[in-house]
């Protein structure tokens, strides 16, 4: 204990925690600016940020953080003190986050999470780089006795843990992909489309606009073909300039992207502007997912994600944080899971599908609500709607067809795997000693069919992730599958 | 407490097993305390009590706005009446329903409880997957010597796993055993 010091924080930390409560401000100063409330500007200014500027200032000047031997000790506060401890062994992750202005001074705002609560259990803004590193190795190596990690392949995992592995190095082509699959485009365009639905632009858009726009362009073709060739234009253009921006976002945001392995930990690093380095211990992994939408099938390519317990889901961003890799050759993908979990081993799985009634549950219920929305819009816009039952009958049959051929499930000797999805089809791996609860439910139409489902809760399972709920199984696999799991979870002990 | 006692109450059919340690932990499908069907009338025909007054003063609101004609007005609460009675009868019917399709059980390795009348399920939480445990009692539980258990794991959707209706003794010794040993 004694050899322990306080630390401060980066004298730069002034700087930026002014410039986020700043950040935090400007919509309050705006308004401030645009509305003058008493047209005593500068006052109204002052009331809201010079107590921003001190706050910054106190929170500085009362912030220390000190590494014990097991624990992490921060003190911070002038009127209220609050000392927090946090053992290392509680420590899920550390993320680094620099943006570009804090990565030209060599400082990093770093976010420590635990398995607790809604937001990091801790976020240090801004330390030097050294005190990072010291603080990682100390988090890391300190609180990780060797003989209690979970591999138990001998030589090999100690030499790794000397020498830094690369497992995954992101080319700009696979950034590409990843842009064109997120979508990230469209969010783009649609808060544009707010914008302009604000500004009542789009009232001016109707046939006189385009016609006024082709007049302007003096096209030699015929009006009504001009026209359509318009209309079709302006929308191969909108997907173009749409995959453009999504581009551009994966680019900046996961360029350069890395995966690192040393001993048990993995660090990832990305971004072009921002860069953010997160680190995870491989045994905190809870679930780790493979996705390959249409895009990744066609270009043999999948991404890799992982939950784990200490990642929270702030408006989705966090979410995206969770990759091991956005995109890579389906090819690399063995090796990749061999060096993130050993003890797994995707291709000796033996793959189960759904109970033989399942397609035909999935397509009733689908055509109920076919025939639902066909007779509401029967009912609103007369009957040359029903042109829609059977475009939608259509899709329902198809879809519980595809559903039911792509899902399956599977109990390995470590780990537990589904899969699910047909347009983008997932599949994940739940280690057994990462199990928490299993429930085994049947519903009164799962009883007539003989069907049960099963659900396998971890930790980290997110509203966004891919969660094991195994719906329409054959009830007596069902309950074989719940005894074994319950088994397998027993004989495991559970550490984070 | 007397232990023994709660146990072959809680349990139904005294079973010899309740002297060996640990007592809860039997293996033994075991039923709630059947105190409980009659809690559970009362909480029901309180929230009906309160439901019921609530639509009634709803309805009540609307014929007097829409000045409506006498018909609509004995209509209106015709489907009150109905409605009340129904709900009675279903406060008063289904908690031995329930009851009968929720047992929990124990042994060295967890705890899996069963309920559900339609929509059924078993849930399985292993002992060293236990965080804490809460033993929680409201105001009429209390006046009935019940008390619900509450197991949190460090799960996502079963994080938290209620049980409610056991003797408030065996619900302590429930916790008791679950976090006994505990190195977590």
């Amino acid at each position: 204990m004694a050899e322990a010091s306080l630390e401060r924080l980066h004298p730069l930390s002034v700087l930026f925690s002014v410039a986020s409560a700043a950040m935090r401000l400007l919509l309050p100063g705006l308004i401030v600016i645009l509305f003058r409330p008493g047209g005593q500007t500068d006052f109204w200014l002052m009331v809201l940020f010079v107590p921003t500027v001190v706050a910054g200032l106190a929170k500085y000047a009362s912030y220390r953080y000190r590494m014990n031997p097991d624990e992490l000790v921060i003190r911070e506060g002038i009127v209220t003190r609050n000392e927090r401890h946090i053992p290392y062994a509680r420590i899920q992750n550390i993320d680094l986050v620099q943006n570009p202005l804090q990565r030209l001074l060599g400082v990093a705002e770093v976010r420590i999470e635990t398995a607790s609560g809604d937001k990091p259990e801790a976020v240090m803004r801004v330390l030097s780089l050294a005190a990072v590193e010291q603080l990682r190795r100390r988090v890391f190596r300190g609180a990780e006795p060797v003989e209690g990690r979970e591999v138990p392949a001998a030589g090999a995992a100690i030499q790794a843990a000397e020498a830094p592995r690369v497992l995954v190095r992101t080319s700009l082509a696979d950034l590409v992909l990843v842009g064109l699959s997120s979508g990230r485009g469209l969010a783009v365009v649609a808060a544009a489309m707010g914008l302009v639905w604000q500004f009542d632009f789009m009232s001016q858009i109707d046939e006189h606009w385009i016609k006024s726009r082709l007049a302007t362009l003096d096209l030699p073709l015929p009006g009504p073909l001009a026209t359509v060739l318009f209309v079709v234009g302006a929308g191969v253009g909108a997907i173009i300039l749409l995959s453009a921006l999504s581009i551009v976002w994966a680019v900046v945001r996961y360029y350069g992207f890395t995966l690192v392995a040393r001993g048990d930990d993995l660090r990832i690093e990305y971004g072009l502007l921002t860069r953010v380095t997160a680190t995870i211990p491989r045994h905190r992994i809870q679930i780790l997912s493979l996705a390959r939408g249409p895009l990744q099938r066609a270009s043999r390519r999948v991404a890799v994600r992982v939950e784990t317990a200490g990642r929270h889901e702030e408006e989705g961003r966090a979410a995206d944080r969770l990759w091991l890799a956005p995109a890579i050759p389906l090819a690399d993908l063995p090796a990749l899971l061999r060096a993130v979990l050993p003890e797994v081993d995707l291709d000796v799985l033996e793959w189960r599908g759904l109970a033989p009634g399942a397609t035909a549950r999935i397509a009733k219920k689908g055509l109920i609500v076919a025939a639902i929305v066909t007779s509401l819009a029967v009912a609103s816009f007369g009957r040359f709607a029903l042109v829609l039952l059977p475009l939608l009958v259509t899709w329902v049959v198809a879809h519980s067809r595809l559903y039911v051929k792509h899902a399956g499930w599977a109990l390995g000797e470590e780990a537990c795997a589904w899969r699910s999805g047909w347009w983008t089809r997932r599949t994940s791996l739940v280690r057994y000693s990462k199990i928490q609860v299993l429930s085994l439910a049947e519903s009164p139409f799962d009883r007539r069919r003989r069907m049960a489902s099963l659900q396998v809760d971890t930790a980290g399972a997110g509203h966004v992730g891919h969660r094991m709920d195994l719906r329409y199984l054959d009830a007596a696999a069902a309950g074989a599958a719940f005894q074994h799991l319950g088994r397998e979870t027993r004989l495991r002990a559970f550490r984070w | 407490m007397s232990e023994s006692a709660d146990v072959s109450r809680s349990n139904g059919q005294a079973t010899a097993s309740v002297e060996v340690a640990p007592p809860v932990a039997d293996g033994q499908a075991r039923r709630l305390d059947p105190r409980t069907i009659q809690q559970q009338r009362i909480e029901g025909l309180i929230v009906t009590a309160v439901l019921s007054f609530a639509a009634l003063v709803g309805a009540l609101i609307f014929l007097v706005a829409s000045s409506g004609s006498r018909t609509r007005a004995a209509l209106v609460l015709v489907g009150w009446l109905a409605a009340t009675a129904g709900a009675i009868t279903l406060a008063l019917v289904w908690p031995p329903i329930r009851y009968r399709h929720s047992t929990y059980r124990l042994d060295e390795r967890g705890m899996q409880i069963r309920s559900g009348v339609f929509w059924r399920s078993i849930v399985d939480v292993h002992h060293t997957r236990v965080q804490h445990t809460d033993v929680q009692q409201g105001p009429l539980e209390r006046a009935f010597g019940l008390a619900t258990l509450i197991v949190h794991t460090a799960g996502t959707q079963h994080a938290v796993i209620p049980l409610s209706g056991l003797e408030h003794g065996v619900a302590l010794r429930i916790r008791d055993y679950l976090l006994e040993d505990d190195d977590g």
